[in-house]
């Protein structure tokens, strides 16, 4: 019955089967794709949908209705699936470290205002092309750096493209760049902090030494060479931050060397475990909590640093819209036009805040010396 | 402690030879060269030729990189190729002292708003005052300088008209040459809101951590054995408390040393201040390899200089930590 119910829509056989707190999730949830897909629909703009629309337009439509597509499936199988482990060990439900984790952060108002900030900031980037109104190139040079209006809510630039569209999309880059570049920080910086922790010795000094280097170069200049010699493509970007922030290396490595000495490692190693399963087994979920908060926290600094090189008409080019790009445009006209520079302006310090404010509670929740 | 220091000097050598050598092939693998164009005009392939031979770039890359390090050894960093007639070292000593100056003051001013905020954040704990703080803390961090600077020349320059908007050291070059400012009311109107918009973030950030790090050393024993003995609790905080929460204050002053820098290439071209940052940015695009090289050198031995500071700074906020 549950699972017919949950099949109509997740959450109901969650209500049916007595989880109240998961199923408001998974409703809370769907009902925030159906709407997503319910704009996307009444605007025309499902990829299966739209007609006459340029091939640029075009490709964006289809990564969108892919994307929620996937969303809307992925939602009905995970409730499906949560219900089936939900009935398979019901004595287990709500006592793991992670229960404690999400209890503790619904009480923490901090985190759900960062949370909120960035599931909205993800919403429009995914699903820019739904939201905004128009093509964010589309020019209009009878309409240049037009004050904000009815017809243009933040105004125009001074191609009379429309401020808020732009806005809209400029989310992707800032996203998108801030995120893959964080995830590569975390991968190389994981692998180097596990290598120096591990191996100690002869490899630990090369890898200190080496990050030694890293921290006693300028960035921004590096980052700046690197783009003249490679151009400013996203992936360049994308390299550029990921080789530099290796800050997770440092974290990795001291939880390593203060974990590998405790007793129940020396235990795990005489029943035989591997090194690569005392690793991910035992070691890693020490590191995960300062991991998280750091992941959170530098994609915050990910983001203002790819705003910075835009800004210097160093990173992401010219059409594409880009928050910082859009702060450099400002620059010539700001006596004139503040509109330009106070909505992407805006919107930086609001998603890097997201993200701040939200490590800044997990730091807390997560913490697990505070019962 | 001598002993770690000299070692500390050497290593930096290998280190600085790296970022040089670095920065001198990534340099020269940008595509186009210094004397490809005159203005608009494209040059006249043999000039061009002479020009490269008499600067030696037509020499391989490894006897230019040994010629440069060579004379940088004697001080001696190369004329500048787009600046006609000036040296890199007559750039570096107009510009370096402003951007000096820019970077000293916005550290103070991040060390004075930032300690005593955090230390009061951490004494009022979990009051509307800490709240605020804290609130106000994450705000300033997540404020970009290139959103600052606009929004405070907006406000105070061009609504209020209390401080120049740009032109530092533009209009009144001698008052501004030398090292230590006169400290007039010229210089501070015009360092003020470059000064705030470089320094605010990192005030913030100074706030969190000596709020956190305090509310730790608050809970230690020798801090109740301070307050058994009746000591006011302002000693308490300031001489018992305070010293011992600065560490991991001191630790993030090196990364933060490094952000000064970087945010000195955007705070000076928000606010037209003509320091080593703006040069440095002009000079990729000029491929002016000697003033890359040479500002590049400039700012990684002041990095340096820096982390060995920040390091030398535990030995001395916390006497138990020795170096042999």
């Amino acid at each position: 019955m549950r699972y017919a119910l949950s099949l109509i829509l997740p959450g109901l056989g969650h209500i049916f089967a007595g989880f109240y707190g998961r199923a408001a999730i998974f409703l809370g949830a769907t009902l925030l794709n159906g709407g997503v897909l319910g704009l996307a629909v009444a605007r025309g703009r499902l990829v299966w949908l739209a007609q006459g629309v340029s091939a640029r337009m075009y490709k964006s439509y289809w990564f969108s209705s892919v994307i929620l597509v996937a969303l809307l499936g992925l939602l009905w199988l995970g409730a499906l699936w949560d219900l089936y482990r939900l009935g398979r060990r019901p004595e287990q439900v709500g006592q793991s470290y992670w229960n404690l984790v999400g209890r503790r952060f619904r009480k923490d108002p901090k985190g759900l205002l960062g949370a909120g900030i960035i599931l909205v900031m993800l919403y429009l980037a995914l699903f820019a092309p739904f939201f905004a109104r128009d093509d964010p190139l589309k020019m209009d040079l009878y309409n240049v750096r037009s004050p904000p209006s009815a017809e243009h809510p933040f105004g125009t630039d001074h191609f009379g493209r429309d401020i808020l569209d732009r806005v809209i999309y400029g989310s992707r880059t800032a996203l998108g760049i801030g995120a893959v570049a964080t995830l590569l920080n975390m991968v190389l910086g994981g692998v180097l902090g596990l290598l120096g922790g591990f191996y100690r010795g002869a490899t630990d000094a090369v890898i200190m030494r080496f990050l030694e280097i890293i921290n006693s170069i300028p960035f921004l200049l590096f980052a700046l060479l690197a783009v003249s010699i490679f151009g400013s493509s996203i992936p360049i970007l994308i390299i550029v931050l990921g080789i530099f922030g290796l800050q997770p290396a440092r974290i990795i490595r001291s939880e390593v060397l203060s974990v590998r000495e405790e007793d129940y490692i020396l235990a795990a190693k005489a029943l035989g475990v591997g090194t690569w399963r005392l690793i991910f087994r035992h070691v890693f979920p020490n590191a995960i909590a300062s991991l998280l908060v750091t992941t959170t926290m530098s994609i915050g600094v990910n983001i203002i640093v790819v705003a910075g090189l835009s800004y210097l008409g160093f990173g992401v080019k010219p059409p594409t819209p880009d928050w910082g790009a859009m702060l450099g445009d400002a620059q010539e006209f700001f006596r004139t036009a503040w509109w330009m520079a106070v909505f992407p302006g805006l919107f930086i310090m609001i998603t890097v805040f997201g993200f701040n404010i939200l490590g800044d509670s997990l730091r807390d929740v997560m913490d697990p010396r505070l019962k | 402690m001598g002993k770690y220091i000299i070692r500390r000097f050497l290593w930096a050598i290998p280190v600085l030879l790296a970022i040089i050598t670095a920065t001198f092939l990534l340099a020269h693998s940008i595509p186009g060269g210094p004397f490809d164009y005159a203005g608009e005009k494209q040059l006249p392939e043999s000039v061009r030729q002479n020009l490269m031979r008499k600067y030696r770039l037509d020499e391989p890359i490894y006897v230019q990189l040994g010629l440069w390090i060579w004379d940088a050894l004697r001080f001696d960093f190369g004329p500048s190729y787009y600046s006609r007639g000036q040296t890199v070292n007559d750039i570096l000593r107009r510009t370096f002292p402003i951007s000096a100056q820019l970077g000293i003051l916005s550290l103070l001013l991040a060390l004075l708003i930032g300690i005593p905020a955090g230390t009061i954040a951490a004494v009022k704990q979990n009051t509307p005052l800490d709240y605020t703080a804290t609130f106000v803390a994450i705000l300033g961090v997540s404020i970009p300088n290139m959103v600052l600077g606009p929004l405070l020349i907006w406000i105070f320059s061009v609504h209020l008209g209390w401080f120049p908007a740009a032109r530092w050291g533009v209009d009144y070059t001698q008052l501004y040459l030398g090292f230590f400012p006169p400290l007039t009311h010229k210089f501070w109107s015009h360092a003020f809101l470059p000064m705030i918009t470089l320094g605010t973030a990192y005030s913030a950030s100074i706030a969190r951590l000596t709020r956190a790090s305090l509310l730790q050393v608050i809970r230690e024993d020798y801090m109740r054995t301070a307050k058994a003995k009746g000591l006011h609790g302002f000693r308490v905080i300031v001489v018992h408390g305070l010293r011992n929460s600065l560490i991991p204050v001191a630790t993030v002053l090196g990364p933060m040393f490094a952000g000064i820098v970087t945010g000195s290439l955007i705070v000076e071209r928000i606010f037209g201040i003509p320091g080593m940052g703006r040069y440095f940015v002009d000079s990729i695009t000029n491929r002016d390899y000697p003033v890359i090289l040479g500002t590049t050198l400039v700012y990684s031995v002041l990095l340096v200089l820096g982390n060995l500071l920040v390091d030398l700074s535990y030995a001395w906020l916390d006497p138990r930590i020795r170096y042999d």
